[in-house]
């Protein structure tokens, strides 16, 4: 790579660092789907490849994976980029809680929705299903949601959170004046949305869907608990199947590693199709330094329904899958509310929860949420700049590399790490620490931030970076004293959104976790591994009650990263 | 056409309020080009956006013909998309995603009221990129052209649907000399042709006279003083404004007699003097190119005796600074052959001096 | 293979009969020797202290908390050593079984000082052989070779029953099934449960059960009933909560916990027959604390232990002499497990078989 002025030698370091700890599990991972048996033990061949196409998860499959990625990406993105947009630049009411709320949606476990969503919309004890029957006297219950559609409609409202974020520091680091040119050019608010700020956000809106589309491909939790009992397979519970329901009671892990080696492949394809997206979007530079006049839009006569489109999306996607899980949380066993119901309410599986925990899970999750989403806003802003700003010719490269990590269903990831640690145990003890946990956090989030980073370092015009080096500083101190101010919306709001992701993460937690190292989270999971649903609901609400508090906490925090002109 | 009476607005920042516009009032008549002049923070750019519907107003009205587009007291409002005006911005504004064309035809495209037919537009979009000198850019995207092209592009867009009023929000400042001159009078020319009313708000006081049908210069909130830039210039009302129009030399005095001021360069006697009293502290102020140089001679009661401090060579003139008694003149003379430590006599036509009292 | 396949039940007789007579030849001198190796086990233990016990919580959902102290309490009562017992009871069974084999087989010493498994889930453990030669006949008092699975290798610390469950409130009592093939009456259609797992059908394909045939097309009569498809623990909360009328399958004495507190579930006790789920106690090899685990498997085993775990997982091991399980399989025909079937090529392809059926809609 030529020497360039631009890069100082610090941010390379740090991005080469993110970019090993990235590429060792990924390695890893090819690896494995060469060994057949115990990863390490067992004989290497093509096996598992050959199994892969001569016994192939079948055309179903695959075509339930799109149907479902696409649409729930599609249904994701239509309320997110509105809601961003109308949060970032309008006098929408409660926008300020807009952000709190969604953070509390990532909290609660998928699957745990999913089951709220059972309990209103199963064919035979959905709640809604049998006020409508009674109601109309139906025979057969209306909705199933145990069909494909239940299954978008319930993953499009979670996928919401993680397009919202990537989305929203666009819209609020947007040029003013190019939406109020649009207005003195008389163009109504509606047909400025469409013809001016969507756009202009498109760099954004791009990287967000891909995102949220690698995730709805493999996402494990909606479809394993609507798609399964009715045998409707997708990628992720086709691969469940096979890693552990197979023969001789081993878990296929070599043949689950083919499989993600080969949607790694997929999804580069993918990356770089984006990366050319972001060379072209280069020249939507917006912030120029010249001063943000700030000016949030009147909604008018929109006020209402745009304020009731937003209730109605937290109704469904956070208000009623609460509601179950209290109502869960407090009966002993799963019967619909009716009065017997409701004299047979207990607190008993709060106890249980409580016998259960212990302070060590506290500790540890705390220890994790200190220090995993430093580490990454740290080493994704130096991999960001790296790929918006150097000119080094493998930029784009890296940005792939920093990317491939959500492509990899995360019980692969987890495996490769798992096994990794296990082979470098007497150079780096962490296996079966707190510290492994935190380490594949890292690698995991670093993909979720830099998709926000990336757009966000774009819309800053190299000018007033330019301008920082012209007046002597070193790359590295434009860094720290420009950009990193300019960037502090996102840089605070990917800190706050990695917090919750890692908070609640469970399902590499759970493969990598040793009796010391058991975050608050894996108790819920292991709960509803074992269909204790209401121990397991109300482990959740305690889990949402300590987000709360969290939160509550970090409320300026929340409150600045949703509001324009930053600081 | 533009009638804005009483408007008063205020922001709010950390720490309190701020009062950007204060008790306003400014009619601009039909056909007019008139130039609000100011420096940064006096509020010119918060009275455009209020008049543009980008701000809200807090007390006053803003009339646009017979039409009221925001009031304080009767709470009226009109959309920005709706007053059936248009801005050309600092910054240009010109979308990076849409080429020339597309920019340009916006406002018959994409407004409320579309009446045009595509031929129609293709027709009106050639002609006024005709007008702004832009013919063969259609194609080209935004991003790509050069700041006055950019600017050319804003001009166009804002002219195409003949807006009843058009504001410039300092539309020149970004460009070099050169250019800023040239465009300065394309501007003029155009809004002329056309016969467009134009508000134009800047911070350059060459720009402000050389556009300027009615001259406003504004500070803090208030106007100070409207009229013809000529009158303004030679007739400033206050202090601030006869400095924001150019460069000014101060010179302080006493009243010692009728009409006779003891000053800091010497004895001065005019009927400018005459209406202060005996006694009170006078501020005496003329430009520096009224002032005439003279090698060592007598003095005089326009003649004061003087040093040469410096010299700048300004290529059509030069600067000299004069110490003159206990002052330091700046004098702007097209004659060249005085030197540095020269002795000379100044000569100051004081009957075109701007007195006032001084308030300190 | 086949030739030589004995029914599995006269298998377990058979080699019953003939531990019980090399017992009877080799126990008298072997007294002072078993109690001695009990001892320096004991001694061992004491300076371990503590284990990591891999199993799941209790499923009567009492502390578990409790579980353990329990647990401990028997040990100290029974050695008089005071062990620790942590409990890991984040993976699943086959998860957890390749955790361990991947620790042990890179060297490391297992995550797990004391394995609960099923007998057909932590087959692994006995294919790849890592599980630690352990002489319980010897330390464990009163246990007969019954009790050992894998080939005398690990002790059976309960047994559960897989029998058709429904839900009361729902299934009348004139329409509770009597045997299979009530179960594919098609007025069950969209009403019934049924596991994703293989096993079961793996187990009712054996020859001496039902035959591959039979048993496949049971299956494939089944699947065209619609029946909602889950794990073990999901399928129970469908006939808990009335969304499914039935499973196929369901774990009996999970069923009797629930309808012992009043819960609307019963089961068709009349259906024959009845598959076993055998869990076994295993010490990984490399433990840290294998002696500790030894003494805390051994304290199981007792009548005392057998009562902890009717407490806490409402389940004891019909092997076991006076055990509510084993009360229930004097009287019903039971399908065990054989260790050598399960580790056979054609189980392998039976469970295949059973996946491609199963996923084809």
């Amino acid at each position: 790579m030529a020497k360039d002025p631009s890069a100082s030698r610090t941010v390379l370091v740090v991005s080469l660092l993110g970019l090993v700890l990235i590429l060792l599990p990924l390695l890893a991972t090819v690896w494995i789907s060469f060994t057949v048996g115990i990863p390490g033990s067992g004989d290497h061949s093509l096996e598992n490849y050959g199994r892969l196409i001569s016994d192939p998860m079948g055309y179903q499959t695959i075509r339930n994976t799109f149907i479902f990625a696409v649409s729930s990406t599609i249904m994701a993105l239509v309320i997110a980029a509105p809601l961003a947009w109308a949060v970032a630049r309008t006098d929408l009411p409660l926008r300020n809680s807009v952000s709190f709320l969604l953070g509390m949606i990532l909290v609660i476990p998928g699957f745990l929705q999913a089951m709220g969503w059972v309990l209103l919309l199963s064919p035979n004890i959905g709640i809604l299903n049998q006020l409508l029957n009674e109601a109309f006297g139906l025979q057969e219950s209306l909705f199933n949601i145990y069909s494909l559609g239940g299954m978008i409609f319930a993953e499009g409202l979670s996928l919401v959170p993680p397009a919202f974020f990537i989305v929203l520091p666009v819209f609020l680091g947007m040029d003013a004046s190019l939406e109020e040119a649009s207005y003195l050019s008389g163009a109504s608010k509606f047909r400025t949305f469409t013809r001016v700020n969507l756009p202009l956000a498109l760099p954004a809106l791009v990287a967000a869907a891909i995102y949220v589309f690698v995730l709805a491909f493999a996402v494990f939790e909606v479809p394993v608990v609507l798609g399964l009992p009715n045998r409707i397979f997708v990628f992720s519970t086709m691969l469940y199947l096979l890693v552990h329901f197979q023969e001789a009671g081993l878990p296929e892990y070599g043949l689950a590693a083919a499989y993600g080696s080969i949607v790694m492949i997929a999804s580069i394809i993918l990356a770089v199709w984006y990366s050319r997206w972001l060379k072209e979007s280069r020249k939507y530079a917006t912030i120029t330094g010249k001063g943000r006049r700030v000016k949030t839009l009147s909604l008018g006569k929109w006020r209402p329904l745009a304020a009731g489109l937003v209730c109605l999306y937290f109704l469904l996607a956070l208000g009623l899958p609460l509601m179950v899980l209290v109502y869960n949380s407090f009966i002993p066993y799963l019967v619909l509310p009716s009065r017997e119901a409701f004299e047979s309410l207990t607190l008993q599986n709060y106890l249980n929860v409580y016998s259960r925990q212990g302070l060590r899970p506290l500790i540890n999750t705390g220890l994790l949420i200190t220090f995993v989403p430093v580490a990454v806003v740290v080493i994704a802003t130096a991999i960001s700049w790296i790929v918006v700003r150097s000119r080094f010719k493998s930029r784009f490269v890296i940005d792939e590399i920093a990317f491939l990590p959500i492509a990899v269903p995360r019980i692969v990831l987890a495996v490769s790490v798992l096994y990794l640690a296990l082979l470098s145990r007497h150079f780096i003890p962490i296996y079966g620490t707190i510290f492994l946990i935190g380490l594949i956090h890292i690698i995991a989030f670093i993909s979720f931030a830099t998709r926000a980073l990336n757009g966000a370092i774009l819309q800053i015009h190299t000018d007033l970076e330019d301008a920082g080096r012209v007046s002597g500083a070193s790359a590295l101190t434009v860094l720290r004293k420009v950009t990193a101010p300019l960037l502090k919306p996102a840089l605070i709001g990917s800190w706050f959104w990695v917090l919750l992701l890692s908070f609640r993460e469970v399902t590499m937690a759970v493969m990598i976790s040793s009796v010391d190292s058991v975050v608050l989270p894996v108790q819920i999971w292991i709960l509803w591994n074992r269909a204790l649903h209401q121990e397991a609901s109300a482990s959740a609400v305690m889990l949402a009650l300590i987000a709360l508090v969290l939160m509550i906490s970090m409320r300026r925090v929340i409150q600045r990263i949703s509001s324009p002109g930053g600081s | 056409m533009l009638k804005i009476v009483n408007l008063t607005k205020e922001f709010e920042i950390p720490g309190g309020r701020i009062l950007a516009v204060r008790n306003l009032n400014l009619s601009v008549e039909q056909g007019q080009f008139f130039v609000l002049l100011g420096p940064s923070g006096c509020g010119k750019s918060s009275l455009l956006r209020c008049i543009a519907g980008l701000e809200s107003i807090d007390e006053g009205d803003i009339y646009l013909g017979d039409r009221l587009l925001s009031s304080g007291e009767k709470r009226v409002f009109v959309d920005p998309e709706d007053r059936e005006l248009a801005m050309v911005f600092q910054s240009y504004a010109v979308w990076p995603h849409m080429t020339v064309f597309e920019n340009i035809a916006f406002p018959l495209t994409e407004a409320k009221t579309r009446s045009c037919s595509s031929d129609q537009v293709a027709k009106r979009v050639k002609d006024i990129m005709d007008l702004v000198r832009l013919t063969g850019f259609e194609r080209y995207k935004t991003a790509t052209l050069s700041g006055g092209q950019q600017q050319r592009v804003a001009l166009a867009r804002a002219l195409i649907r003949e807006p009843k009023l058009l504001l410039m929000d300092e539309p020149l400042s970004n460009l070099d000399a050169k250019l800023r001159e040239e465009m300065r009078d394309e501007i003029k020319e155009l809004t002329q042709r056309l016969g467009v009313t134009t508000l134009h708000v800047t911070h350059d006081q060459t720009e402000a006279m050389a556009l300027a049908d009615v001259l406003a210069v504004m500070s803090n909130g208030q106007i100070l003083q409207i009229g013809d830039p000529e009158t303004l210039y030679r007739k400033p009302s206050n202090r601030i404004v006869a400095e924001f129009l150019g460069r000014t030399n101060w010179v302080a005095g006493t009243m010692e007699a009728d009409s006779t001021s003891v000053t800091e360069i010497g004895r001065m006697q005019s009927s400018v003097f005459a209406k202060f009293e005996i006694g009170s502290r006078v501020s005496v102020g003329f430009r520096p190119e009224w002032i005439g140089l003279r090698d060592e001679g007598e003095s005089g009661p326009d003649r004061f005796p003087g040093i040469i401090q410096a010299r700048t060579f300004l290529g059509d003139s030069v600067v000299y600074w004069v110490s003159v008694g206990q002052k330091r003149l700046m004098v702007k003379s097209t004659a060249s052959n005085f030197s540095s430590t020269s002795p000379v006599t100044v000569t100051i036509p004081l009957e075109r001096c701007v007195v006032f009292r001084d308030t300190e | 293979m086949r030739g030589h396949h004995w029914s599995v039940f006269s298998l377990r007789v058979f080699s019953t009969l003939a531990v019980l007579a090399a017992c009877m030849v080799a126990s008298v001198p072997k007294v002072d020797a078993a109690s001695a190796k009990l001892t320096e086990i004991i001694e061992k233990a004491r300076k371990e202290g503590e284990i990591v016990y891999q199993a799941p919580d209790p499923e009567t959902g009492l502390p578990t908390n409790d579980y353990l102290q329990d647990m401990s309490g028997l040990v100290e009562k029974l050695f008089g050593v005071k062990i620790t017992v942590k409990i890991d009871n984040a993976l699943n069974f086959p998860a957890s079984t390749a955790k361990a084999i991947t620790e042990i087989k890179s060297g490391a010493p297992p995550s797990y000082d004391l394995m609960l498994q099923n007998s057909i889930s932590g087959i692994p453990l006995y294919t790849n052989k890592v599980v630690e030669q352990i002489p319980w006949l010897e330390i464990i008092p009163n246990l007969t070779p019954k009790s050992l699975e894998w080939k005398g290798l690990v002790p059976i610390v309960d047994t559960q029953f897989l029998l058709p469950i429904y839900n009361s409130r729902l299934v009348k009592t004139q329409d509770v099934p009597k045997s299979y093939e009530d179960i594919l009456n098609p007025k069950w259609k969209g009403k019934l449960a049924s596991f994703i797992n293989y096993e079961p059908w793996a187990l009712l394909a054996h020859q001496d059960v039902w035959g591959e045939a039979k048993a496949l097309g049971y299956l494939r009569k089944l699947l065209e009933l619609n029946p909602m498809i889950g794990r073990f623990p999901e399928t129970f909360q469908r006939v808990l909560s009335g969304e499914a009328h039935m499973a196929v399958h369901g774990q009996r004495e999970r069923a009797l916990f629930y309808s012992d507190k009043k819960a609307p579930i019963g089961i068709a006790e009349s259906v024959e027959p009845a598959l076993v789920w055998v869990y076994i106690l295993a010490v990984p090899k490399g433990a840290r604390n294998a002696n500790a685990a030894t003494l805390v498997a051994s304290a199981l085993m007792t009548k005392e232990g057998q009562g902890l775990h009717q407490k806490y997982r409402y389940t004891t091991s019909m092997f076991m002499p006076g055990t509510p399980a084993a009360a229930f399989a004097a009287k019903h025909k039971v399908i065990v497990p054989d260790v050598d079937y399960l580790t056979s090529k054609q189980f392998e392809e039976v469970g295949k078989t059973v996946r491609n059926i199963m996923v084809q809609k």
